[in-house]
């Protein structure tokens, strides 16, 4: 037990020294020392859990060091198996390479005669070792050379990723994420190959030992957000996690809230554009949802295409979304408010035509809409679980035949199905299902206020809406930033999405370390530095 | 306890307010009340009104700037002495209490004119005083936030439905200007004056800025939203009815509003007033919230209470009461009558009280830490 | 847990408003629509009233508007009439008569008896005045016969006979050929001391109606009528930009020379006061078209163009003067609205006189320019 202590050789204390020093002022090249070469490029890959440093021992000559580098998913695993550990452990020693080998012709030896890859590139500089590492390439470092190999060994497998089907677009990339974790971390680094970008891998779940990442840019990401964020995944105790949705409802601020405060996506695109704004990421194994906090209300109606169609129709689509996810919420309640309440705010030959219509249904107004609101619901929902095919015409069947014969019969008239079918095409037309769903809740009690004080109820469940959406925050951002709290800067992209060039700032609510994208535009020296923000 | 109020409201937000709480019942009857006592020169005497108020809200600010880090309740303490300052915090408190009360009762009643006729009085009022105090009771920075998104979806559609009548006024009826002197004028001003109260929720909401510096440029836009905003109302009522025909009406901008049909499309909305009134359910929902607020934090500090976070149940018991005296007066005409008497006492004690309080503190040297 | 009060309040707020009711709730098709209301005078009761109602009929209407295929082949309102002292008793001895409350949300149309009217229409309008559903938008008309006989003529111009009425008025205003004039703008005329009210009059003519002029009131009386000839002149004279034809005969023959339509017309009102003695001069400007010349007037000449400006001048100008001595002699009422530019521009002089006894003698003087602008197709 009383281990006695061992006092430190004075040649390992210096050494110890020196690579701290190193790894303290990291250089911008190699240093030689095998050592301490893959620390540093340890360090600056922020120790991420998919980069795999391996050190080995060349099995001839004198006992020199190598050091393989590669990210474990965008590489080819038979590649560096057959080409590189092969050669490099075995084939060196059967070439009978033991009196040839040194520490100083090792390097050259290896470049020559011993890989058999295609591609190779010799470098030096840490950025492009990094930069090769991240694209799939390995680097393979040796002892006593400040020289590194970077062998092309690209090649992923994966799920073909497949188009995202909840969130689909029309322009834009069609890659969606796939069950695996390590594939879905894949398509992240494969399109930010920023080595800030890190990756801290946990397990959640006692039984389940889910493999949770969080993903961040080290140097934009607020400290703050994610030492909030880490500290809430790190207090999850749970017995397993099965999809993201649990760790969403785990960690978000409100859980009794219809309104969710992260985002989930199943785009890799989206992903990286938030990485790239500042906020973090949480990809869970075993799901094609990510998740993305914090998040505010607007984006709940933003669509990654925005950002690659042109600012005008991106702007106008905005605009449409906002007034169908307007209808889905209000359009039963004020044509209840309007046919029940106050029959004198519609033209009189509308009126009239509603009315003559009308004359022969049975059924109240409000017990009418419900019924059909709820008939939808159920069409919806059926229309999902059906399998593949069957679905659609289940809606269609449903929806049409139904609601024609219904009218035909006299049991409802026929404007309370239009009105029905604008509300339940309006909550299609939101980008985010779960953005969707919050509307399509609160729907029902509007309308029990809409049936109880007409015009006067609904203003009331706005304003209760509104008062509740109000305290909502997303991991300390307030939920409907950056409207209230008002940032001008920020109206560049929230109703309107100006074009690129004007997205020179990012998202200031969130706190990035680095608020600016690009460089700033000229005369734009002192204005749009420091927002106004409430305190925390 | 005194760092928990800090960097709670923004500077935007804080202009939001002032102007959320100003505006509230006073654009329904404020066309006619001004041309009972202007005649034409309504417009210039709201704007009079206007400056008089924007002048007296600097008095406000200055004062509550020195002293950034305590409101009325406290520092009257710290000016005038335990008991006086009580006492002024007191007739302040009472003030808005029995405000809170008259234009809850102000709205039930238009409510039940226009839309409901048949809805109890009691439902209307009682729903209104829940979601004043839902407001009251929620954090003061949730509190500025809610003011700042709804006042812009308040205000852009008021300004844009009064416009919409712009052709409907004859110019003639803005004429003659200033023919009979300057009494009408100044009694027009001072008719508008109770339209401007709820300025003094400064007084109680400045210890929570995040820029106290900022609070005068803030104050100063905040109050100028109401004054464009009545300005329009009183012209557009003016030139639409003419000075005489505008004192028959009830309510006048509701009745201005029912004229106006949008042009371009006159037949999707036969009538606006519902989305007038729907609008002004939330105006009068923000001021009362406001109004709700200044009782519950007055209550609070001069009773020494510490801010409790988990338990706010207090905050909806004053219901009670002030659902009760609401229902007091008997009548639309006593309802009017009881607003004009609370909101002048309130004119008063807006102007003397902050005036009295600045002069001591000037006197005394008064001065509070710096935030 | 903030978000769960809200949710356990908003629980709270459903269930109390599902145990309180919903006291307002009426659908639509439940309230009995009054499309339009005729007011006469009881003939057997001196003192009573005669309400005339057209009721929508729902099921019936569903034909004629919206284009449903639905529909009855009855006919798509009921006409019936009440009698009572006052409007608020007759509608309430009408709301006994039929199954739903009565909805005043959609009358378009208040058809008032020239009878009833001249003894004073303010207590015939305060009924709607203070009820809220009623319509500001709705038209006012009176009527030389009876308003029961204009509310039961059918047209087969329009399905729905208050919508025949009501759109033959709104393409007349759009003509600029009547005031627009409605229960609204009467109102305010009515309650601005510097203004008079006038209505549109129109007569039921077989299965048509026809324009009957113009009533005048003085204050809540009707004391007269102007001709629909008149009423063009009136229009000219009000702010209404009116449209018109005029006639120019030929001085020996009495035969019309040629027409001219007036498109555009704009006034000015000056105001003097001279030695405490007020007077008016209307600089009157119009500009048209010549549309008939059965006189073979030549036309080619700018010369002849100038003089015949010259005459339409004069004669616009005289009949102008004409219509304004009837309204002062006859009428005695300020129907053109001139006391507002005294109380605007001479605010000590209006404050110090009594108008009505002023405006019959004050000097009025008309100054016409007229403009021929085209001449239609032919150059002759």
């Amino acid at each position: 037990m009383a281990q006695k202590k061992r006092p430190i050789k004075l040649k390992e204390l210096t050494a110890q020294r020196k690579k701290e020093r190193i790894l303290q002022n990291p250089p911008r090249e190699l240093t030689g020392d095998l050592n301490i070469d893959l620390s540093l490029l340890d360090k600056l890959l922020h120790r991420s859990a998919d980069i795999v440093i391996r050190e080995f021992t060349l099995s001839a000559g004198e006992g020199i060091g190598v050091g393989l580098v590669y990210a474990d998913a965008l590489v080819d695993k038979q590649v560096i198996d057959q080409d590189i550990m092969q050669p490099l452990m075995h084939l060196a020693r059967l070439s009978h390479l033991d009196q040839i080998l040194t520490k100083d012709n090792a390097f050259q030896y290896v470049e020559e005669h011993l890989l058999t890859i295609g591609e190779i590139r010799i470098t030096n500089k840490l950025d492009a070792i990094l930069g090769g590492v991240l694209y799939g390439d390995t680097a393979i470092l040796l002892d006593g050379s400040s020289f590194a190999i970077l062998a092309n060994t690209k090649g992923w497998s994966m799920r073909t990723p497949s188009e995202p089907n909840v969130e689909a677009v029309v322009r834009g990339p069609r890659e969606g994420f796939t069950e695996t974790l390590i594939v879905n971390l894949g398509l992240i680094r494969r399109r930010l190959k920023d080595p800030d970008l890190s990756v801290e891998i946990m397990e959640i779940g006692k039984r389940s030992k889910t493999s949770i990442s969080l993903l961040y840019v080290a140097d934009l990401a607020s400290p703050e957000l994610i030492r909030r964020l880490r500290q809430r995944l790190k207090n999850i105790s749970i017995d397993g996690i099965v999809d993201s949705g649990y760790i969403e409802q785990l960690i978000e601020d409100s859980t009794i809230s219809p309104f969710p405060q992260i985002l989930s996506t199943e785009r890799p695109d989206k992903v990286v554009a938030n990485l790239l704004e500042g906020r973090a990421a949480i990809l869970v194994d075993g799901t094609p949802f990510a998740l993305i906090a914090p998040a505010v209300w607007a984006q709940f109606f933003h669509s990654p295409e925005d950002y690659y169609e042109r600012s005008h129709i991106a702007t106008f689509i905005r605009l449409i979304r906002l007034l169908a996810m307007t209808f889905s919420l209000t359009l039963p309640a004020i044509y209840i408010a309007f046919t029940s309440f106050h029959p004198e705010m519609l033209p009189t030959t509308l009126a009239l035509a509603i009315a003559a219509a009308r004359s022969r249904v049975p059924f109240s107004l409000f017990l009418e809409t419900l019924i059909m609101e709820t008939m939808v619901e159920v069409l919806r929902e059926a229309s999902v679980r059906l399998p593949g095919p069957i679905g659609p015409t289940i809606g269609i069947v449903g929806g049409l035949v139904l609601g024609d014969a219904a009218v035909g019969a006299g049991i409802v008239s026929p404007l309370t199905v239009i009105v029905v079918a604008i509300t339940a095409i309006g909550s299609f037309a939101s980008p985010s299902y779960s953005g969707a769903i919050s509307f399509r809740i609160l729907r029902y009690p509007l309308m029990f206020l809409a049936a109880t004080f007409g015009f006067y109820g609904i203003i009331i469940g706005l304003i209760l809406i509104v008062i509740h959406v109000a305290s909502l925050h997303s991991l300390g951002v307030p939920y409907l930033a950056p409207y209230a709290p008002f940032h001008l800067e920020g109206q560049k992209d929230a109703i309107l999405r100006l074009p690129w060039p004007y997205f020179w700032q990012r998202p200031t609510e969130i706190r990035p370390q680095d608020t600016e994208r690009m460089p700033r535009p000229r005369g734009k020296n002192k204005v749009g530095g420091k927002p106004d923000h409430e305190g925390q | 306890m005194k760092d928990s109020r800090k960097n709670q409201i923004t500077s935007l937000q804080a202009a939001a307010i002032v102007a959320s709480s100003i505006i509230g019942v006073g654009i329904l009857t404020l066309p006619r009340e001004v041309a009972a006592a202007a005649g034409t020169d309504g417009p210039l005497a709201t704007l009079l009104g206007g400056g008089i108020a924007a002048l007296l809200l600097l008095l406000l600010t200055k004062l509550g700037l020195r002293f950034p880090r305590h409101s009325l309740m406290e520092y009257s303490n710290m000016i005038l002495g335990a008991i006086l300052g009580r006492l002024l915090s007191l007739l302040f408190l009472v003030y808005w209490f029995l405000l809170t009360a008259i234009l809850v009762r102000t709205f039930g009643e238009m409510v039940i004119t226009a839309i409901l006729p048949n809805t109890p009085l009691e439902i209307i009022i009682g729903i209104m005083l829940l979601l004043g105090a839902q407001l009251a009771a929620q954090d003061i920075k949730v509190f500025a936030r809610i003011h700042e998104i709804l006042l812009p979806l308040t205000i852009i559609p008021l300004l844009f439905l009064f416009l919409n009548s712009i052709n409907a006024i004859n110019p003639l009826h803005l004429l003659p200007i200033l023919a009979f002197g300057p009494w009408p004028l100044i009694k027009g001003a001072l008719a508008t004056g109770l339209s401007f109260l709820g300025i003094e929720s400064v007084l109680m909401l400045l210890p929570y800025y995040s820029k106290p510096q900022e609070a005068v440029k803030s104050h100063l836009y905040g109050i100028l939203i109401p004054i464009v905003l009545y300005f329009t109302i009183v012209t557009m009522g003016l030139g639409t009815f003419g000075d005489t025909a505008l004192q028959y009406l009830q309510w006048p901008a509701l009745e201005q509003i029912r004229l106006a049909a949008l042009p371009s499309m006159p037949s999707v909305f036969e009538r606006l007033e519902s989305i007038f009134i729907g609008i002004w359910v939330v105006v009068l929902f923000t001021s009362t919230g406001s109004l709700y607020l200044m009782v519950i934090l007055g209550i609070r500090q001069l009773l020494g209470l510490k801010q409790q976070k988990r338990n706010r149940f207090y905050h909806y018991i004053l219901t009670i009461p002030l659902f009760f005296l609401a229902r007091l007066p008997q009548n639309v005409i006593a309802v009017e009558t009881y607003a004009r008497v609370i909101s002048q006492a309130g004119i008063v004690l807006v102007i003397v009280g902050p005036g009295l309080l600045y002069l001591m503190a000037l006197i005394r040297q008064k001065r509070g830490e710096e935030g | 847990m903030k978000p769960a009060k809200t949710l356990a309040t908003l629980l709270l707020l459903l269930l109390v408003f599902n145990l309180a009711g919903c006291y307002d709730r009426r659908d639509i098709e439940r309230r009995t629509a009054i499309l339009a209301i005729g007011i006469d005078k009881n003939p057997e009761d001196e003192k009573g009233l005669e309400v005339t109602a057209q009721i929508a009929i729902y099921h019936n209407v569903g034909k004629t508007v919206g284009g449903s295929e639905e529909g009855g082949e009855g006919a798509p309102i009921q006409v019936t009439t009440v009698q009572g002292p006052s409007i608020g008793t007759a509608l309430e001895k009408l709301a006994g008569m039929v199954n739903n409350p009565i909805f005043l949300g959609h009358t378009m149309l208040l058809a008032i008896s020239q009878e009833a009217a001249a003894q004073g229409i303010y207590p015939l309008l305060d009924y709607f005045l203070r009820n809220n559903d009623f319509r500001r938008k709705s038209w006012l008309i009176i009527t030389p016969g009876s308003a029961k006989e204009l509310l039961a003529l059918t047209s087969p111009l329009h399905p729905l006979p208050p919508f025949y009425i009501l759109t033959s008025l709104e393409s007349l205003a759009n003509n600029k050929a009547i005031p627009i004039m409605r229960f609204e703008d009467f109102i305010f005329r009515f309650n601005s001391p510097s203004k008079q009210p006038v209505a549109v009059m129109l007569r039921a003519a077989g299965d048509k109606v026809e324009l009957e002029g113009l009533a005048a009131f003085d204050r809540e009386r009707m004391v007269g009528r102007l001709s629909p000839a008149e009423l063009r002149i009136f229009l000219y004279l009000s702010q209404a930009k009116g449209r018109g034809l005029i006639n120019l005969l030929e001085p020996t023959s009495g035969q019309i020379e040629f027409s001219y339509e007036i498109r555009n017309s704009n006034r000015r009102v000056l105001t003097k006061v001279e030695e405490k003695k007020l007077s008016f001069v209307i600089d009157l400007w119009v500009e048209g078209n010549i549309i008939e010349n059965p006189g073979q007037v030549d036309l080619d000449d700018e010369a002849i163009i100038k003089a015949l400006e010259q005459r339409l001048s004069a004669q616009l100008a005289g009949e102008c003067q004409r219509l304004i001595r009837k309204i002062q002699r006859e009428l005695k009422t300020d129907i053109l609205n001139l006391s507002e530019y005294v109380r605007a521009r001479h605010p000590h002089y209006y404050k110090d006189v009594d108008w009505s006894e002023e405006f019959p003698t004050v000097a009025i003087k008309v100054q016409a320019t007229t403009h021929i602008r085209r001449l239609g197709l032919r150059r002759k």
